[in-house]
């Protein structure tokens, strides 16, 4: 006879305790209406030759919005003893590590943004915070990475593959439409809906900026903090930091590799939004992460190109995060992973990154 | 063994079955949930269309009117439908007197989705159709700026709504309060999606997306809005066309078939332009849009201008002229 999970059974019908009672408004109206008082900056993107986009496309945020969005991140992080429960073993690491590699091998595969792997990570994160799975049972793991990454692709892709066509590669486990539906609306409820996650790239474009003496980032550094972005959500040691530190890290530490950047002066320009202690904090873990990865980088990165990177650690670590070798594939890079998608696409999909 | 793992992956699933046709429970342990699983009475069908069915409904313990839609999740291959997540999403994160409140989201039968929002009269739709249009110009004023409000403050936020019409914004009749709703289209910018014809009326759609184009912004929202501005003192559409290409053709014949000079990058965009299109000259909007004090004509010129880049921004028109005495308007209206 198969077990019973009584973590799924505890959720049903408890009272004032439905999982799909989402009136938390508390009852009243927040009317933000500051947030376009400020005028808007205009990006001028024209010096990018990776990002074919028209002069001020975008516009910039109002330093009001921004706040905003730093009160909110809160809302879209896991719950606070997650990173300790993943480091005492509690929480099984191997099998997050494992859905993370999943959930990038299908995104390359499909040629997915950087955006829709974030937050697949970020979903599965805030679910395993929130939700207790069966312990012991592989198969659970993966049906929750098929979950976020299908919802993610929903929130931020165009051409969405059916979610039985998501299950690509070497799949132990190849679920039912049905159970996959299921499992999609455990992680929408248990997640409450907030699916319109903050994360660093919501802040990135304006950090680069502001670093940046208010002129527009070039396309190399754009594309070189998306993947260092991207390469903070594979381990745990960047899931004690929000977002807004993660952006303001990586805007530093991109930026400071073009050019000799005062880490203080990048920082009082940003002190408004973040925390000097935990941004510096964060750059040095970043710094750490790309010396660790130097060694063993160089010889894995040969075949790959990642355009306008600049030799540095960081450099090296870009390139070594985002390549890996699977059976039938030299090492790939995330830059280009669009297999059968035309370059028209292809900047696309990055210029969402920033939307 | 797969086969034991078969076997724990059909009783996980019944699991999840039982969780999502977890019906809410009444508060008061003796009442009966009612068939919607959300405790909520339903006075009538408001609406049907593909998607679902829209209802009226009582909540059971407020005794307030709110309005249910009921989504149908007909294809399982696709999972829960996309449009679903995005709009809740997204009203998720907007709280803005402006925009239609979300109360909560429940499933029945593991087969729709309720999302159940606060109960407005009606659309502005049916406001201009059923009541003769705001004759009354300061109400045509008080309308414009709640909705340009409610527009600025999702393009704060990064949000297109991308389906603005008059059926998609709410009246209170009795506050004079305007709502903006439907957020099924709506997403962050640069976000591409495709409008096709399936996707409804292309009355309200900004010439950059009838040309096709992928490179859009917060600019197509504003031609909306300036679309929904004529309507609202005209009291029909600006340009009824039963196809993308005659829209085109109605805007052309309205404000002038673009140049280079007149929207830079349209040759690039639309390289059969001149053969596809005749060169019209402008009739020029005064032609159609008579009864608007000139203040007003020049902001909708500026909403429903043809090249994006020089279209005015929602934050931008909120400090047009025309809204100067927006503060006595509003105290005269709510």
């Amino acid at each position: 006879m198969a077990p019973s999970f009584d973590c799924v059974s505890s959720l049903l019908c408890a009272e004032d305790n439905s999982i799909f009672d989402e009136n938390d408004y508390g009852g009243s109206v927040e009317v933000l209406e500051d947030a376009w008082q400020d005028p808007r900056y205009r990006r001028n993107l024209s010096q990018s030759e990776n990002l074919d986009v028209p002069n001020g496309f975008f516009p910039l945020q109002s330093d009001e919005c921004l706040r905003l969005m730093v009160e909110k991140e809160w809302d879209h992080l896991p719950n606070g003893d997650y990173v300790n429960r993943l480091r005492s073993g509690d929480l099984d690491f191997g099998a997050r590590k494992e859905a993370i590699d999943w959930i990038e091998k299908v995104q390359q595969h499909f040629g997915f943004g950087p955006l829709c792997a974030y937050l697949s990570i970020n979903y599965l994160d805030r679910f395993l915070s929130a939700y207790e799975l069966p312990k012991h049972r592989a198969w659970t793991m993966q049906l929750l990475a098929v979950g976020c990454l299908s919802l993610a692709a929903k929130m931020e892709e165009t051409d969405v593959p059916f979610s039985l066509d998501l299950q690509v590669g070497e799949s132990k486990y190849i679920f039912e439409a049905k159970t996959i539906q299921r499992m999609e609306l455990l992680v929408l409820s248990t997640l409450r809906w907030r699916m319109q996650a903050i994360t660093p790239f919501s802040f990135i474009d304006h950090f680069l900026y502001k670093i940046n003496d208010d002129q527009s980032p070039i396309g190399a550094s754009i594309l070189q903090s998306i993947q260092l972005i991207l390469s903070t959500v594979r381990g745990i040691d960047f899931l004690e930091f929000r977002p807004s530190e993660i952006a303001a890290a990586v805007a530093i530490s991109v930026v400071g590799e073009g050019q000799t950047v005062h880490t203080e002066k990048a920082i009082s320009v940003l002190i408004q939004l973040v925390e000097k202690e935990r941004v510096l904090k964060c750059v040095k873990m970043i710094q750490e992460l790309a010396s660790n990865s130097g060694g063993s980088a160089k010889g894995a990165s040969a075949s790959v190109s990642v355009p306008s990177v600049p030799e540095s650690p960081l450099g090296v670590l870009v390139t070594a995060c985002f390549s890996y070798k699977s059976d039938d594939t030299n090492a790939a890079s995330y830059a280009n992973s669009s297999h059968n998608i035309s370059p028209d696409a292809k900047r696309r999909k990055l210029n969402k990154t920033f939307g | 063994m797969w086969n034991e793992e078969s076997d724990w992956i059909g009783s996980f699933d019944s699991q999840l079955a039982r969780l999502a046709e977890c019906r809410m429970c009444s508060r008061d342990r003796g009442e009966r949930p009612d068939a919607t699983g959300m405790d909520l009475e339903v006075l009538e069908v408001a609406e049907e269309g593909s998607y679902g069915r829209v209802f009226r409904c009582l909540d059971i313990h407020t005794g307030a009117l709110v309005t249910m839609k009921q989504i149908t999740m007909v294809r399982l291959s696709q999972g829960v439908p996309a449009p679903i997540i995005r709009e809740v999403s997204l009203l998720k994160e907007l709280h803005h007197a402006n925009i239609v409140k979300l109360l909560r989201v429940g499933l029945t039968e593991n087969r729709y989705v309720n999302l159940v929002f606060e109960h407005l009269d009606y659309d502005l739709h049916h406001f201009i159709v059923n009541r003769g249009y705001p004759k009354d110009a300061l109400t045509v004023k008080s309308f414009m700026y709640q909705i340009l409000s409610a527009v600025a403050y999702c393009h704060s936020l990064k949000v297109l709504h991308r389906d603005l019409k008059p059926s998609n914004v709410l009246i209170d009749h009795s506050k004079r309060l305007i709502k903006l709703a439907d957020f099924r289209l709506a997403g962050e910018f640069a976000d591409d999606l495709l409008y096709t014809e399936k996707l409804g009326t292309s009355w309200y759609r900004a010439p950059e997306i009838l040309c096709d184009s992928r490179q859009y912004s917060t600019q197509i929202d504003l031609w909306s809005v300036g679309c929904i501005f004529a309507e609202m003192v005209i009291g029909q559409p600006l340009v009824q066309a039963i196809n993308c290409r005659d829209e085109l053709e109605g805007i052309f014949k309205l404000l002038g078939t673009p140049t280079e000079e007149t929207w830079p990058g349209i040759t690039k965009l639309m390289p059969n332009l001149h053969i596809y299109y005749p060169k019209f000259d402008a009739l020029g909007l005064e032609t159609f849009v008579t009864d608007l004090e000139p203040s007003g004509l020049n902001l909708l010129s500026m909403m429903l201008c043809l090249d994006p880049s020089r279209r005015i921004s929602a934050e931008a028109a909120l400090k047009h002229a025309y809204f100067i005495d927006v503060n006595y308007v509003s105290l005269l209206l709510l």
